[in-house]
């Protein structure tokens, strides 16, 4: 929801402290995950990620989350899907190129990475998207990398 | 002096030779010096010799010519085809490389051809919307943005290898450029992105006008980049 995803960025410090509390909880259950096996218990993040950062965030469940980066503000709602800042197109009222209706969502991102503790990451070099990750948790994911799983899902526990 | 080149074997057409400066527009951006170059419109046609036509009105007067992609999402002859065509006339080119039609197999295979024949700069672009042209309908690909697209062309050059880790047996010999408006919301931003693409090797970046006027001092200062006239002009 547009107006939701406006609060959001206006309050996009708060919620990265949320997200932050999320994840230490997340890893310390690390070894649930285990014993119920990761690719199982996928299908439950990817419902309940799904909920919250559709109606925080209009999330399009890209799998490979850059909201901690980009100020709570969805690149993947940009009209370009651009990881990497803004395209030259953006209009004088801060307003996309393509849809002049609605705020560009890397002016927005650079309001709400302004107000979060980390500024830093908004200055990151973004790969390309990995597309074969559309879809899944993100949240799990984060998880999986900080225990230095890899990616593959072919070679993941679980 | 001139050239020919058959057309579907068939129409072999005659053309002038163009008249080029002896250094590349790399080693004139290199030197310090103010670059010229100039948009070239592809033709909407499978006649060389409109290319060649349009080519020679800025022959002698440019470092290079800018081939465009697609510009404004419409429908032109290819970028990849005109440079082939102007550099068999000895023109020196810039490729322009918009990420709104092509995905990143596509792409790569398209920087390989274009150095195969001849093509020396790269030019990385973003690419307007596809509802900006006459064929709203078409899907916009961005597999790449700009800035990934700039690394990945750097990737093959000096890594030698594809995105995949896959070897390349020659790695395109190319100089690559970006665009940047430092006017466009979020102003206070654009410093920071034109710095994303300057974070390894300095190559070219460009500005349809450039103005050397405060705010693109400024970027320059933030970004730091000693010279604000190293840009090139099209």
């Amino acid at each position: 929801m547009y107006v939701v995803r406006r609060w959001s960025v206006r309050h996009s410090r708060l919620l990265r402290t949320a997200y932050q509390v999320l994840e230490a909880v997340l890893n310390r259950l690390h070894p649930l995950w285990t014993l119920i096996g990761y690719e199982r218990v996928e299908p439950c993040f990817q419902f309940v990620e799904r909920q919250f950062k559709t109606l925080l965030f209009d999330c399009q469940m890209c799998g490979a989350c850059l909201l901690g980066s980009t100020g709570m503000s969805c690149p993947m709602n940009c009209s370009k899907e651009l990881r990497n800042g803004p395209c030259g197109g953006v209009r004088a009222d801060g307003c996309c190129e393509v849809i002049p209706d609605m705020r560009c969502v890397w002016v927005d991102a650079w309001e709400g990475a302004n107000r979060m503790r980390d500024r830093l990451g908004i200055q990151r070099v973004q790969p390309p998207l990995a597309n074969g990750s559309r879809g899944r948790s993100s949240w799990l994911r984060e998880v999986r990398l900080k225990r230095s799983y890899d990616l593959q899902p072919g070679r993941l526990q679980g | 002096m001139t050239g020919t080149v058959a057309n579907e074997g068939a129409v072999t057409a005659t053309w002038p030779e163009a008249v080029m400066p002896h250094r590349e527009l790399k080693q004139v951006l290199r030197s310090g010096q103010f670059a010229v170059t100039a948009e070239l419109s592809p033709p909407d046609s499978a006649d060389p010799i409109e290319v060649y036509k349009r080519a020679a009105l800025f022959s002698g007067y440019v470092d290079a010519l800018n081939a465009t992609d697609g510009s404004g999402a419409n429908c032109h002859m290819s970028s990849v085809g005109v440079c082939a065509l102007l550099t068999r006339a000895g023109y020196s080119t810039v490729m322009q490389i918009s990420c709104r039609d092509r995905n990143r197999i596509a792409i790569q295979g398209d920087i390989l051809g274009a150095a195969a024949m001849g093509v020396r700069n790269i030019l990385c672009l973003t690419g307007d919307g596809v509802q900006a042209g006459d064929q709203p309908d078409a899907k916009a690909v961005f597999d790449f943005d700009s800035i990934s697209l700039l690394e990945t062309v750097r990737y093959m050059r000096d890594e030698s290898r594809f995105l995949s880790e896959r070897k390349l047996s020659t790695p395109p010999d190319v100089f690559t450029g970006a665009a940047a408006n430092p006017f466009s919301p979020p102003v206070d931003y654009r410093p920071q992105r034109l710095k994303k693409r300057l974070r390894r090797v300095p190559s070219s970046y460009k500005h349809s006008i450039v103005l050397i006027c405060p705010v693109w001092k400024s970027t320059c200062a933030r970004c730091a980049i000693s010279d604000c006239t190293s840009g090139a002009l099209s």
